[in-house]
This record gives C-alpha cells, structure tokens and sequence, in this order.
C-alpha cells in the first residue's frame, strides 16, 4: 500500500493522450513509518521512497514535521546532508530515498511526528507519519560532584590539596559498576583512595580522591583530566579542569613602580628607626650646618667683613642664622645673627644678606639652621669686606 | 669707602681635604646635613619616620633588596636581625609580610651582621654567617641553598657562580661547626644550590692561607674577582675550564696595609669598587688603577671616627638615587657610635656629612615599596 497526495481539483490519475502531471506516491505500509527502538542519548535514521507516479517531473518544495525529535535529513542521491529543497523527482522509475532522522531523548515511550510534503503537479500535499520507540539500556546513569574546575595559581611540580569526587548512581533500580577511574597524568592528574568500584545501588555512591600536582607551565585546560568509565548507559563521563603552571607561587608581589629611598639603622638602646626620604622637601628633619674659613684671598692683613649676602633659589620659609668668628687673631667677640628668607616657593633665583662687622686676617663663616628650620639651596655666597689694609704681626 | 667682593661660587667641593678652606673659595671645613650638588649648596631632602617607625620584631634592617622573580613579578626584601620580610604597601603605611624559614632554623639570629645579599637566577641569595646560605625566589618562604655545608660571611658573583667567602661548616649551633676564614667556595654556574663538587657539576672550594689576615669581602669588577683581606688581595679570574673554574692568584697591591679592614665597606658601584683600609683611606678600584677618595682632612677625620666604632659594624652602601628626581651618584659610609654618615659624591668628588639624632645607620635602600 502506499501513500498518494490528495488535492481537491485532481482526485486521481490523469488520462486520454495528455502527458500526466507529476503525482507523489511514497512507499509505506498504512501511512506509517516505524523507526523502532532508539536507545536513550542516540539517534535513528529511516529512508522512505518517494516515487513520482505521474507522467512529468514533479518537484517536492518543502517536508514539514509538527515534532522536532523527528527531522528530514537527507535526499538520496545525492546522499549528503542537509536536504535542499525543491528537489525534483522524475516520472518512471526514479525513485528518491528521504532519509528521517529521529534523536531519542531520555525516558521512555512510543514518539509520533506527522509529515507534511509539499509539492508542485496535481497534489500538492502529501501526508503519513513517523514513529519512533525510546528506549532506556539498562536504566544506569550516574554523576560526578563536583566539578574540579580551576585550580588558578599553582607551582609546577607542587602537589595541590586531593579534592574528592563523588560517584553517585543516579539510577532508580539498577546498579552501577566502575570499571577504571584514570586522571591524565600529561597534566598531573592522579587518582587515589578509590572506596570501591561497586556495585553501587541505585542512590548509593563511591569517593576518589584527584590530586593535581602540576606539570606545565602557563594555562592549561583539560577535557579529560579525570575519565570515569561504568556500566552506565552512557558509560564514560569526563572531568574538564584547569590550572595556570608557575615555577613559582608568588607572593606579596609589587608592581615595581614606586621606588622609595630608606635610612634604617639602631642607638645604644637598640631602638631600631626606619626613615624614607622625600626628595620633594628639603626641609631637614636635624640641624644643619656650613662652615668656612677665609682671608678674600688677601693673607696676612686685616679685612672687616661687614655683609653676607646669600642668593638661593627661592624654596619656602626658611630661617638662617650666621655665626661670625674672627679665628685670626682673636681679638674680637661672636657676630650672630639670623636672616629669615623669602617664602615664596616658585625656584627663582632672589638674594637676602646678613650685616655683622668682624675684622681679622681670617674669619670663620659658619651658617646654620635649627632642625626643620626651612629649605635651603644656595647658589653664591657673597663678602662684602673693608681690604683695611693693616698688617697683622705675626701671632 | 666701598667695599669689595668676595663671591663664592659653585661648583663647591664640600668638606676641603688637603687645602685649607681658607685658600680655596669653594671648600668647606664642614657640611652637615646638606649636600654640594650641581653648583648648589642645599639642605639634604628631609626623612620621615614611616609608619610606627619600626621593623616589626624591632631590631634594625640588615639587608634590602629589590627583585624580579621567575613569574615576572617583584618583590622587595627586607632582612632584620631576626627575620625576612616581603614590603607590600598599601597606600599610606607599609606592610612587611613576615617570610617562613626552613623548619630547622627558627629565626636569622647569631652574628646580628648586616646581610650579604647577591642575585643569580631571579634568586636572591644572603647570608650573615649566622644560618646556612638561604635564598627567596618570590614565595612567602625562603628556602635553603640545596646542599650548602654551612654559612659564610661574604658573597660575590662570577661567570654564574655563587662565590662565599669566610666558611662556617657546618652552620653555627650543627654538631662539629668549624670556622673556616680562609675558604672560598663556589658553586655550579648558574646554580647556587649545588656547592658539592662533583664530576657533574662545576663547584669546588679552596683555603687561601696567606698573607693577609681572614678574608674580608669580594667584588667582581670587570672579569675578574678581586678576594679582599683585611691587608692584602688575590683575583679570582675565570678560566672557561669546567673542572677548574677559577684560578686564583695574589693580587699585587701598590701600597702595603691596602685592604678591606672595614668589611662592610666594600661596595661594588657601577664598574667600580669601593672600600676603606684601616687607615681611613677610601679607595676606588676601577680595575686597572686605585683612586684615594679621601685625602688630608676628610682622611684624619674618618680615621678619628672610624676609631669610635665599637657597638656594631661599619656598613657602606652605593647611593643612585635619593628618589624620583633626585639623582645622586655617591658613595655612603655608615660610622655607627660617631653616628655619622660620610658620604662622597662620585660624580662631582665631593665630602659631605649627614647624621640622624636617631642613632646610626645600619641600611640604605633604594627599591620597590609599591
């Protein structure tokens, strides 16, 4: 029996000595087409003939099906999928196979799709259907829990901390066999502390221990870093895991771009002190000083230095102090005095002086400032000196 | 009637050393706390105390150093008397996280010395004699050099090889601990964890048992390794010979009693080293000739203060650099008791002075904090 395209205008075969119009017959028993049993997770494949009983081409521009599990996958010829659509089927015998395809999902159960063909000449719909039996092998399934994930930083070479799977038979009567748990040692995956192999009973669960110990560097994804192989109806699962290889584990790492300069040191109390210098701030934390001796380059007679004068780079308030000593000879009391600088901070180049009257052949000029008495940044030290002239006599 | 000038211009030469300031505008009998830098006279850049102004065990900083390990990332060591530190800082403050030793040493105390520091390999190697030669390569425990026999004071580097000098071995507090002061040992090139010498390996040892007194530091400049005594010197220069690496031959030196008296004043700057004699001269040691940094006053008053120090070691370190900005080329010699730091500016060969109210000095470090 077979199964003919029905349309309202033209009932039937054509007659008389006109070409008849292409006509679709497909070759099933009672419309019906039975894939049979489909075992869970896997996919059928049925071929139907399709013959054009008519008298020209007929060309076929669409096959629908009303259940996705179901799907036309392929004409032949040509054999390779996917179908392209209008294909076109000769009158005579030239026939052309339609390959179905069915995809069993879990559970169990008879599974219907309706086909509809679409076609150009006299009929132009065509009708049967498609079923197919899911069935469930043996009914074992089982999980892995939990994932192994990304194990980040790690030191090649150093074993990392076993994590422990759980093998659950998920099954509701049968039960579960391990026939091998291997760990992919090209990465460092290594299985331990199998608690058995089974049987498990529906429910029931099995531990192993991974334990990862690093052997490249840099990241490494692994699909199959732990393979469990049962009795299961999908027998194998993989364990996908990853790490990042070091030589090293760094830690209390810097980004090396903040650069301090540090004074350590201790006192006789061992009193330890840690100092870091700012080099933006030339304010000293101590006191400072600057001595020099001088005779203006005049030796062996008397001078009277009657002004210092100092030209700094402007820096900030800053107070000096200028201690006078005549060293020779020493006939004459301390000159002090102190100078409070110009407190602008812009860098340019301005001068201040001291007046203080010492004479000698030499005088000891001695400056000095108070711990965090200002910056200071000299530029010239300027004398102004009386050449009196009178010779010292030897002393 | 008008008076006269006498201007005093830069350059300035700092402390005066042989001629009196009298007769040289431009020196000084003396510059405390500020320093003679590109024609200026300035006060010296201020320095804070940070955080509690501590280490966290309390005892002084004996080493620092700044690295870049194997996975690229850096890490600033810091070595007290009796532990090691990695420096994070978190803005405003810095954190010294506390590195683990081995499980046989349960801190760095012994000599309380400062630290001889030396990278090979992205690993930084230190040791004071105190325990056996340990190295951190950027994880939060520091490891023992594989097979070291013992300790040693000073180290140095050469064609990849560790050298230690002044030999402990074993470790102090190890049954049968020996002082070897005049030992040299070197490891395998390029990998300070093998000193066991063997037909794989290229490490190896000698006692140099003359003239001289105990070895007192090494430096490397140029080629060649020059082993320094307290008076006296031998080179170390590589021979490219695997079973023999170095040949070692006494050092010809242009003075009698030029040595390294001071051991921790030996540093090695750029192409140059650096150390004192006994006598309070500074040489410099360009390979080829001796430069004498510290004549006339600055000699007799180092000398003086050198004689003061008593309660810990003279320490001097390579200054590049006081902070962004700051350049500073010199030379830093650490007088603790006359708690007073000389320092000579290298590039324009000038003395000054600089101390702290806080005692002496112990460590410089220019490094990492962030």
């Amino acid at each position: 029996m077979s199964v003919t395209g029905h349309n309202s205008d033209n009932g039937g075969g054509g007659g008389g000595g006109n070409p008849q119009p292409g006509y679709l017959n497909v070759q099933l028993v009672n419309g019906i087409f039975n894939f049979g049993g489909v075992a869970n997770g896997s996919v059928g494949y049925g071929g139907i003939i399709f013959q054009n009983s008519g008298g020209t081409a007929l060309s076929v521009t669409a096959i629908s099906i009303d259940n996705a599990q179901f799907a036309a996958y392929s004409t032949s010829p040509p054999s390779v999928p996917p179908m392209v659509y209008p294909f076109t089927i000769q009158p005579g015998n030239n026939p052309i196979v339609v390959t179905f395809k069915f995809t069993a999902q879990p559970g169990g159960g008879t599974i219907v799709g309706n086909v509809t063909v679409t076609t150009t000449g006299a009929v132009t719909k065509t009708t049967f259907q498609l079923q197919a039996t899911q069935t469930v092998l043996g009914g074992v399934t089982f999980a892995l829990t939990p994932a192994l994930g990304d194990a980040g930083q790690v030191k090649v070479g150093t074993a990392q901390a076993p994590i422990t799977v759980t093998v659950e038979n998920t099954s509701t009567a049968a039960n579960l066999t391990i026939s091998s748990i291997t760990g992919d040692a090209v990465y460092g995956y290594a299985i331990s502390a199998i608690s058995t192999y089974g049987p498990i009973a529906p429910g029931g669960s099995a531990t192993f221990n991974v334990t990862l110990t690093p052997t490249k560097l840099g990241y490494q994804y692994d699909t199959a870093a732990v393979v469990v192989t049962t009795n299961a109806d999908v027998p194998t699962l993989n364990m996908s895991a990853a790490y990042t290889g070091n030589l090293v584990l760094s830690a209390f790492s810097l980004l090396g771009t903040t650069n301090a300069f540090w004074m350590s040191g201790t006192n006789s109390t061992g009193q330890a002190f840690v100092l870091q210098a700012d080099p933006t701030n030339l304010t000293c934390e101590e006191p400072c000083q600057l001595i020099q001796q001088h005779d203006m380059e005049l030796p062996e007679l008397v001078k009277t230095l009657e002004r210092v004068l100092l030209r700094y780079e402007r820096a900030g308030a800053t107070q000096v102090n200028l201690q006078l000593n005549a060293i020779r000879p020493k006939n004459q009391a301390q000159v002090v005095s102190q100078l409070t600088l110009d407190a602008g901070t812009d860098g340019a180049l301005v001068q201040d002086f001291f007046d203080g009257s010492i004479s000698g052949d030499i005088v000891q000029l001695k400056l000095f400032l108070n711990a965090n008495a200002g910056p200071l940044s000299i530029a010239m030290i300027d004398l102004y000196y009386d050449p009196r002239g009178e010779k010292i006599e030897a002393t | 009637m008008t008076l006269q000038r006498f201007p005093i211009t830069g350059p300035y030469k700092g402390i005066v050393t042989d001629r009196p300031s009298a007769t040289d505008r431009a020196a000084f009998d003396d510059v405390l706390n500020m320093f003679c830098r590109k024609g200026r006279i300035q006060t010296r850049p201020k320095l804070n105390t940070i955080a509690s102004n501590q280490t966290p065990d309390g005892t002084p900083i004996r080493g620092s150093y700044t690295f870049q390990d194997v996975a690229n990332n850096y890490h600033t060591l810091i070595l007290t008397s009796l532990n090691a530190y990695f420096l994070t800082n978190p803005v405003g403050t810095v954190v010294y996280n506390q590195l683990s030793l081995p499980g046989t040493i349960p801190s760095l105390a012994g000599k309380y010395l400062p630290f001889q520091i030396k990278e090979i390999n992205q690993r930084v190697y230190f040791t004071n004699g105190s325990v056996p030669l340990l190295y951190a390569d950027g994880e939060s425990s520091v490891k023992i050099a594989g097979d070291v026999p013992g300790t040693c004071y000073y180290l140095a580097s050469n064609s990849m090889h560790m050298i230690g000098l002044n030999w402990i071995e074993p470790a102090p507090g190890v049954l049968n601990s020996t002082h070897y002061p005049f030992r040299i040992r070197w490891s395998d090139s390029g990998d300070p964890t093998t000193w066991t010498a063997g037909v794989a390996n290229t490490a190896g040892a000698t006692d140099l048992v003359d003239a001289g007194g105990a070895l007192t530091g090494a430096v490397t400049v140029g080629r060649n390794t020059y082993v320094l005594r307290a008076e006296g010197a031998a080179v170390m220069y590589p021979t490219g010979v695997g079973a023999q690496p170095f040949q070692i031959e006494p050092f010809i030196w242009s003075r009698p009693g030029w040595g390294n008296n001071f051991p921790y004043s030996l540093v090695n700057y750029a192409q140059w080293s650096i150390n004192v004699t006994r006598a309070g001269e500074v040489l410099l040691f360009d390979g080829t000739a001796f430069s004498r940094l510290a004549g006339g006053k600055v000699k007799t008053r180092l000398a003086a203060d050198l004689a003061k120090a008593s309660s810990d070691q003279v320490v001097a370190f390579g200054v590049d650099t006081l902070g962004n900005g700051y350049d500073f080329e010199s030379y830093w010699l650490c007088i603790p008791d006359a708690n007073i730091v000389w320092i000579h500016h290298l590039e324009e060969g000038t003395w000054v002075r600089l101390n702290t109210s806080l005692g002496w000095v112990t460590n410089l470090f220019y490094g990492a904090i962030a």
